[in-house]
């Protein structure tokens, strides 16, 4: 968590600051996962490629507390991926998303995971996130799910089109980051991060130490 | 722009720290204004004759002009003042009435407001009269809200009078009879230097592009006759019945890999240009151009293959030259110019070189936004917000015909191979005032120029830019470290100045040994 900097916005008198980054393959709909989010807007026949890299900010309450998420768009250009590295870094969270209707976005979740290891922070909380599930499926959520629990962590389905799911992904993302370092969720907890149509609960013992 | 223009933002500053200066008009000025607040600002409007009209819907002149009270023919902006960062005027014209009036919000939405027939310099005067009120309420009566007011900036810069380039303005954006009057009866420009300055000045009409583009990326050597011309266009489209071939016998080597590889490209070639009739609807065939051109381009460079960007580099080429091969080879030209250029096993990064060159250029040019930076965190120096820009050399940042004409600019290379970080300086100079003003930490700095893509003025971006390159031609000594920024064209220096000085400003890792140290 960073500290929360002492400026003149709306954002001065927030209870918690956090950075995401959204990764995974070209045309997974990361940008429109971020808009979907921040606007409530789907970008229909107005997509574009995203280069270099972008950001957006979010305000969202949890019971009496304010919780602000920076969440980072990020852009396929492997080569320029240092850039990129510094941002790794510093993000709490990463919403790892692939294509549920390409394989080939689900078949590198892993290369995406083991670079996760590689260059984020120790902490960081991922969460699994297989986008489009309003399109004919090739992935089974059942693959997602299986992928998820290997890794220890949580996976949804969410369509950045209707908007299924996708304020959950985040809000789970904010409640554990803040459950990990407080031990609660003010509020309560709102956003039960297994979600594939149905709700499952999940054991968090393993990204939820007590601090 | 001059250095006096912040007085208005100094001004701001002073009220931060509790010494509140009223500056604009006296006290019964502002009493007299203050009845304003008495009335909704739809009154207000009224009353003053300030009604925005739909001219959509309006065409009788006393109408437009803003004098009727028809209900739906009216459109309001309202904007409530207390929940606002900042307000930037930025004037375009000398009289200093027309610009743009930007608004950031407290959560950094940006609003831009375009003034192109005068008015701005009244309205830029009612927020100071009202930012003075404000700061006297606050002085006596303390802050009424939560949101500390200070940080509500209105800056009023003078219109730009930064030093030109003494030739600027000579020249016309290029015509056909200009062209011609450049080449002999065998169709060779004979001075390949004055056709370069003239682009670099004015660029070339539309309808000539096509002609000129393939000189500019070298495909045709400006020494050619217009003979050798016609016999490389048709070695090349011998050579791309090659390189067709080559792929087909590449794909098949390594099917996976390189199904793989299409895929990406097809889902960017889909997503690119689509608004452009040239590349609009389904099964379009100007896309299935598009993707055997990125396919060749990744065949034939194997150690640079795809990279997202590269077509958007790629449609405005197809679209202008239509013709497979000719585009082909100009995109393999233009790619060895840009970044995309740089191979993992390259040992040079030309992002870094680029970012390198233009940390020292602002730090030359731009010395207080140079010292915001470095205030920031040390990712502040990564110049994110650059990114873009020279990744797809300003296409998202300016539309697209002005956008090719700082293409056009970048290519003729006049005086430099790095013109394109000319312009990004000439960005930060003419916008990056409002950066430093309302203090922004480095993610809110991204986040400022992302906002004002599009809305940025091209014209006067790109003759900041050449008066940059003009300044930094006549310095009579250069940082070692810009050595390299303007190496390639020697020829082109003022006579008077036959060699160049350099002295060492200290930016070099502790290995590197300076030779002007």
């Amino acid at each position: 968590m960073h500290p929360v900097r002492k400026r003149s916005s709306i954002y001065q008198d927030v209870d918690f600051s956090y950075t995401v980054m959204i990764l995974g393959d070209s045309c997974t709909g990361k940008t429109c996962l971020l808009i979907r989010y921040k606007d409530g807007a789907f970008l229909n026949n107005n997509f574009i490629s995203t280069v270099g890299i972008d950001y957006r900010n979010k305000l969202i309450n949890m019971g009496d507390k304010k919780v602000k998420l920076q969440i980072w768009d990020t852009a396929g250009q492997e080569r320029f991926r240092s850039v990129a590295t510094s941002y790794y870094r510093d993000a709490d969270a990463l919403l790892l998303v692939y294509d549920i209707a390409n394989r080939q976005s689900f078949d590198n979740v892993r290369d995406w995971l083991s670079h996760i290891k590689e260059h984020g922070k120790e902490a960081v909380q991922v969460t699994l996130v297989g986008n489009k599930c309003d399109l004919p499926r090739v992935v089974q959520a059942d693959e997602g799910r299986r992928l998820a629990e290997e890794n220890g962590i949580p996976f949804m389905e969410t369509s950045a089109k209707t908007g299924q799911n996708v304020d959950r992904a985040f809000l789970g993302l904010a409640e554990r980051m803040i459950k990990m370092k407080y031990g609660f969720v003010p509020g309560g907890e709102m956003a039960d991060t297994i979600a594939v149509n149905e709700s499952k609960s999940i054991n968090l013992s393993n990204c939820c130490p007590i601090t | 722009m001059s250095e006096k223009e912040l007085s208005s933002s100094e001004d701001e500053d002073d009220g931060c720290e509790g010494k509140v200066d009223v500056g604009v008009g006296g006290l019964e000025k502002i009493l007299e204004s203050t009845q304003m607040f008495d009335v909704t600002p739809e009154q207000f409007a009224l009353e003053h004759d300030l009604m925005l009209t739909d001219t959509k819907t309006t065409d009788n002149d006393e109408q437009s002009r803003g004098r009727t009270k028809k209900a739906g023919t009216t459109s309001l902006f309202s904007v409530n003042l207390g929940k606002m960062r900042s307000m930037r005027v930025f004037y375009s014209d000398p009289e200093c009435t027309c610009g743009q009036l930007v608004i950031a919000t407290l959560d950094s939405h940006y609003k831009i407001l375009h003034f192109h027939h005068g008015g701005l310099d009244k309205l830029a005067k009612i927020f100071e009269q009202w930012s003075s009120i404000k700061a006297r309420s606050v002085q006596e009566v303390g802050s009424p809200s939560a949101i500390a007011d200070k940080q509500l900036i209105i800056c009023q810069p003078a219109a730009p009078t930064f030093e030109k380039d003494p030739e600027e303005g000579l020249f016309e954006k290029m015509t056909l009879n200009e062209w011609r009057s450049y080449e002999n009866k065998a169709g060779v420009i004979v001075d390949s230097s004055t056709v370069r300055k003239h682009i670099h000045f004015a660029s070339v009409n539309f309808d000539m592009r096509e002609k000129v583009w393939p000189f500019l990326l070298r495909v045709y050597p400006w020494e050619s006759s217009a003979d050798q011309r016609d016999n490389i266009k048709n070695d090349l489209f011998l050579e791309y019945q090659n390189i067709r071939k080559k792929r087909y016998r590449t794909m098949d080597n390594a099917p996976a890999r390189w199904l793989s590889i299409e895929n990406s490209i097809v889902k960017d070639v889909i997503r690119t240009d689509r608004k452009n009739p040239f590349f609009a609807g389904d099964n379009n065939p100007n896309g299935e151009t598009m993707k055997n051109i990125l396919i060749n381009y990744a065949i034939m460079n194997p150690e640079i293959n795809y990279i997202q960007g590269m077509s958007d580099l790629l449609a405005p080429l197809l679209s202008t030259l239509n013709d497979e091969v000719d585009a082909y080879f100009c995109f393999t030209n233009f790619m060895k110019r840009t970044v995309f250029s740089s191979t993992p096993q390259g040992n040079e990064n030309l992002m870094e070189t680029n970012l390198n060159y233009l940390r020292n250029m602002i730090k030359l040019f731009e010395p207080d936004f140079y010292q915001h930076l470095e205030k920031q965190k040390p990712d502040a120096m990564q110049l994110m917000f650059v990114h873009r820009w020279i990744l797809l050399c300003f296409k998202r940042e300016f539309p697209e015909n002005h956008a090719l004409h700082v293409w056009e600019g970048c290519w003729a290379a006049w005086r430099t191979n790095y013109f394109h970080l000319f312009v990004c300086v000439a960005i930060v100079s003419v916008y990056g005032k409002d950066v430093i003003a309302q203090d922004l930490p480095h993610d809110e700095i991204l986040l400022y120029f992302s906002s004002l893509a599009m809305h940025m003025d091209p014209v006067l971006v790109l003759q900041k830019a050449r008066g940059l390159l003009y300044e930094f031609t006549r310095l009579e000594k250069i940082p070692c470290v810009l050595e390299g920024l303007c190496s390639a064209e020697n020829e082109q220096w003022h006579s008077h100045k036959s060699f160049r000085n350099f002295y060492c400003n200290q930016s070099h890792t502790d290995k590197e040994v300076c030779p002007y140290q």
